[in-house]
């Protein structure tokens, strides 16, 4: 759903767009004044513009055609820039008009806000407050707006007796990540790398509506709530994603091999086990070859697959069958002779790569 | 716990017989079920890409800076084992040693974290006679992950990570989905999505040099750019795109001449270029899928190879090749890639092409493609920097002929840019 669609959703305009448009390109006289050369001044008393302000100031211009052309998020990223060169109470009154327009109270909310404290900041420069009629709608707009607003309350649960408990969650909301604004956190349309989930409990600011609540971390059962808001709410959630069993795959390079697994009974293999998360002792057999032996660590939710190799055995000579029974009581004596008989050539060849590295 | 690589050990005991100490290693790399050799329905293979051009292997005694004499080695990927298994030897050790194993993309001298899988642990002392196996897996999923450093050894065996033993996707070869006409299936597989090699304005710019090892699904592509008839036809251009040929020079598309209908459509913006693939039951390919194609799914530099472009390979060049506009597709017979029996021309050049993919520069601070390995990447993240903008990939003739490569990428206005030399081709979804 695009932006404009979710405005025509909800109720929000009972300020019109058009109204919206008007407010705004009356407030450009406002911010542009101090540029404009007035033939009834001496040009040497004009105020000469920094390059901010000029930047500032031509952000701002471009802010409102936009708004001229009802292209609000276009206009809001002109508006950012502006103020990014340059905070003004004005610019942050237009912008919350977008986010108005965009049916975004949330947004809206906290520009009306900072036009607000940049007034009230701005005691001893006239031309960076509010024009007293602006200043009357300002109020009047936040008042009506931040009674609209959502708030959803998470409680981690993991950290909830525990507060330096770290279960490592993210959450977004309706995909997208959230930023912490006025002691709340609120949505971040920029992005959608999920946020570390606060410890104790989180105050979500948000549009009333539907919302999709996503709390996940690795190896954790994700808790999601898709939920609707009625304007004004409040409702709190306790968050909890139990950690998920690990799944441990588990094949042999030859047929017919079986697994122990913690030392419990042994099954065949290829096999595909789910096990609690930590580590595990795997060990694969099969008459005539050398036991594979390995400790995995499984994590949680995660699938760990283990190939285990099986060389043939070479069998000692000592323990052929045929030995004791033809050699008979030369055995003890034969011991050490067939130790120096049977030793190999003994020098290491250097695998598949044919390389021997001495250290 | 270390997550990205895998090590186990497998003690192998001699019986009654003794050797020389010695710790063999055994370097396994992913099964190579992926990159086996595939054929197509007919019978030919199917383009692999050589994933790994080079293994480095250096050993040191612990706590020393540099290497021990003739204790370096590069080993070309020729020489490693085609079942995935490699060794090598470290005897008569009677001090623990540190040993760095680096598998490499190779396409320039200094390995790169985004396409090296490298591992650094220690090896401890063999006490007595006998000979103990270390086999250390390097799957794909770590790539771009480098586990341990010098200062910093893992210490050999290590404790398995699961996450990383996970294997990547099977790459089919046949799609699934049932066959359009004009499009030709382009089967899955593992490519280098990007060339470090790309040298664009002396190094200044770094876009599509950065290496990501990339896992596709089979495919369908249209063999061909879309052309100015088949865009008329499915009745989706509107007032102002494309372009209209009696409006500029250079731009093809006609509301009723048919002149050149033949010819691929350019001038063209992206909505209109996204809703004509809609509009016959397609899509844009990603930006991932055209740079695989264009490669000839061997991660090569062009569809034909690494060797260098020159004029006359495609319709590319202006300037230096003098190339006038666009022609009919399949005008240069070296820009085409055939894959079991199906021919996808003019992947080079001609016009370049629009993808599905929002534009995210490796100078956003939200990367769309991290390191490591990506498996059916999309970017959908719109740069912070320059919003709006759509991935353009290929070459149009009006591009220098320098800008010639696979791993080229260009960011133009999604919302409203058109350009004599952009046009598109559509795809869409090869499984269910």
């Amino acid at each position: 759903m695009t932006p404009d669609q979710r405005s025509a959703m909800f109720p929000l305009s009972k300020w019109k767009r058009s109204v919206s448009l008007a407010q705004a390109l009356v407030l450009v006289v406002t911010l542009t004044a101090p540029a404009v050369a007035s033939a009834d001044e001496p040009a040497a008393e004009q105020p000469k513009p920094s390059a901010l302000d000029t930047k500032a100031r031509e952000s701002f211009l471009r802010g409102v055609e936009l708004v001229r052309a009802t292209r609000w998020s276009d206009a809001l990223i002109a508006f950012d820039e502006s103020v990014a060169e340059r905070p003004h109470a004005v610019t942050f009154f237009n912008m919350a008009l977008c986010h108005r327009a965009l049916g975004q109270p949330v947004r809206a909310v906290f520009s009306l806000e900072r036009a607000l404290a940049l007034h009230e900041a701005a005691v001893d420069a006239p031309k960076d407050r509010l024009p007293d009629d602006t200043l009357r709608e300002t109020r009047a707009l936040l008042a009506d707006l931040a009674k609209t607003r959502v708030f959803v309350v998470l409680e981690n649960a993991d950290t909830a007796t525990d507060p330096s408990a770290d279960a490592g969650l993210s959450v977004t909301v309706d995909g997208q990540s959230l930023d912490h604004m006025n002691e709340s956190w609120v949505k971040n349309p920029a992005t959608t790398t999920p946020t570390p989930l606060p410890a104790g409990k989180a105050r979500l600011a948000l549009d009333p509506g539907r919302h999709i609540v996503r709390v996940t971390g690795r190896g954790r059962t994700p808790w999601i709530r898709d939920e609707t808001f009625a304007p004004g709410e409040t409702r709190a959630f306790v968050v909890t994603a139990p950690l998920l069993p690990g799944i441990l795959a588990v094949r042999a390079r030859v047929p017919g091999a079986s697994l122990l697994l913690d030392r419990e009974p042994s099954v065949p293999l290829p096999v595909e086990l789910s096990r609690p998360h930590g580590l595990h002792r795997v060990e694969v057999r099969k008459a005539g070859y050398v036991p594979f032996v390995s400790e995995v660590t499984l994590l949680p939710g995660e699938r760990a697959e283990v190939v285990a190799e099986l060389p043939a055995e070479k069998t000692p000579i000592t323990k052929k069958w045929w030995f004791y029974a033809g050699i008979g009581v030369a055995v003890a004596a034969a011991g050490i002779t067939t130790y120096a008989l049977t030793r190999p050539a003994d020098k290491a060849d250097g695998g598949s790569l044919g390389w021997v590295v001495r250290p | 716990m270390i997550p990205g690589l895998v090590a186990s050990l497998a003690s192998v005991a001699m019986g009654c017989e003794a050797q020389e100490p010695e710790t063999r290693m055994v370097l396994r790399t992913e099964p190579l079920g992926v990159l086996g050799q595939r054929t197509f329905a007919d019978g030919t293979p199917v383009p692999t890409t050589n994933v790994w051009d080079r293994l480095i292997v250096e050993v040191r005694p612990e706590g020393s800076a540099v290497a021990c004499a003739g204790c370096r080695r590069e080993f070309p990927a020729t020489e490693l084992s085609s079942r995935g298994e490699s060794s090598f030897s470290i005897a008569g050790e009677a001090h623990p040693s540190v040993v760095q194993i680096s598998l490499d993309r190779g396409r320039v001298a200094t390995p790169r974290l985004g396409s090296t899988i490298a591992v650094t642990g220690k090896v401890a002392a063999t006490s007595g006679d006998g000979r103990v196996d270390l086999a250390v897996t390097l799957p794909y999923l770590a790539t771009g992950r480098t586990q341990g450093t010098w200062e910093n050894p893992l210490s050999f065996p290590l404790t398995a990570s699961t996450g990383a033993l996970a294997a990547v996707p099977e790459a089919k070869v046949g799609c699934e989905t049932p066959a359009q006409e004009g499009q030709g299936c382009v089967p899955g597989g593992v490519f280098w999505m990007g060339d470090p090699s790309l040298d664009l304005v002396g190094g200044v710019n770094r876009e599509g040099t950065d290496e990501r090892l990339v896992v596709l699904a089979p495919f369908w592509l249209d063999v061909a750019e879309v052309t100015v008839g088949a865009l008329r036809e499915a009745g989706v251009a509107d007032a102002v795109s494309p372009i209209r040929r009696s409006v500029q020079e250079g731009c093809t598309y006609s509301d009723s001449d048919p002149t050149n209908d033949a010819l691929p459509v350019n001038c063209i913006t992206w909505p209109v270029a996204d809703a004509y693939c809609r509009a016959v039951g397609k899509r844009l390919p990603t930006e991932a899928e055209l740079e695989y194609v264009q490669g000839g799914l061997r991660s090569k530099r062009h569809v034909w190879g690494d060797s260098p472009a020159e004029c006359g390979d495609a319709n590319v060049g202006t300037d230096d090749c003098g190339a006038t506009g666009v022609k009919v597709g399949g005008s240069f017979p070296r820009d085409k890639l055939v894959l079991g029996g199906q021919v996808f021309i003019d992947l080079m050049g001609n016009v370049a092409e629009w993808t599905a993919d929002r534009w995210n520069s490796v100078a956003d601070p939200e990367a769309c493609f991290t390191e490591g390995v990506l498996i059916e990447p999309r970017c959908d993240i719109d740069s912070v920097r320059k919003p709006g903008l759509r991935v353009v990939k290929g070459e149009g003739f009006g591009f220098e002929l320098l800008f010639t490569g696979a791993a080229f990428r260009l960011g133009l206005d999604g919302r409203g840019a058109y350009n004599e030399a952009v046009g598109f081709r559509c795809a869409r979804d090869g499984t269910t």
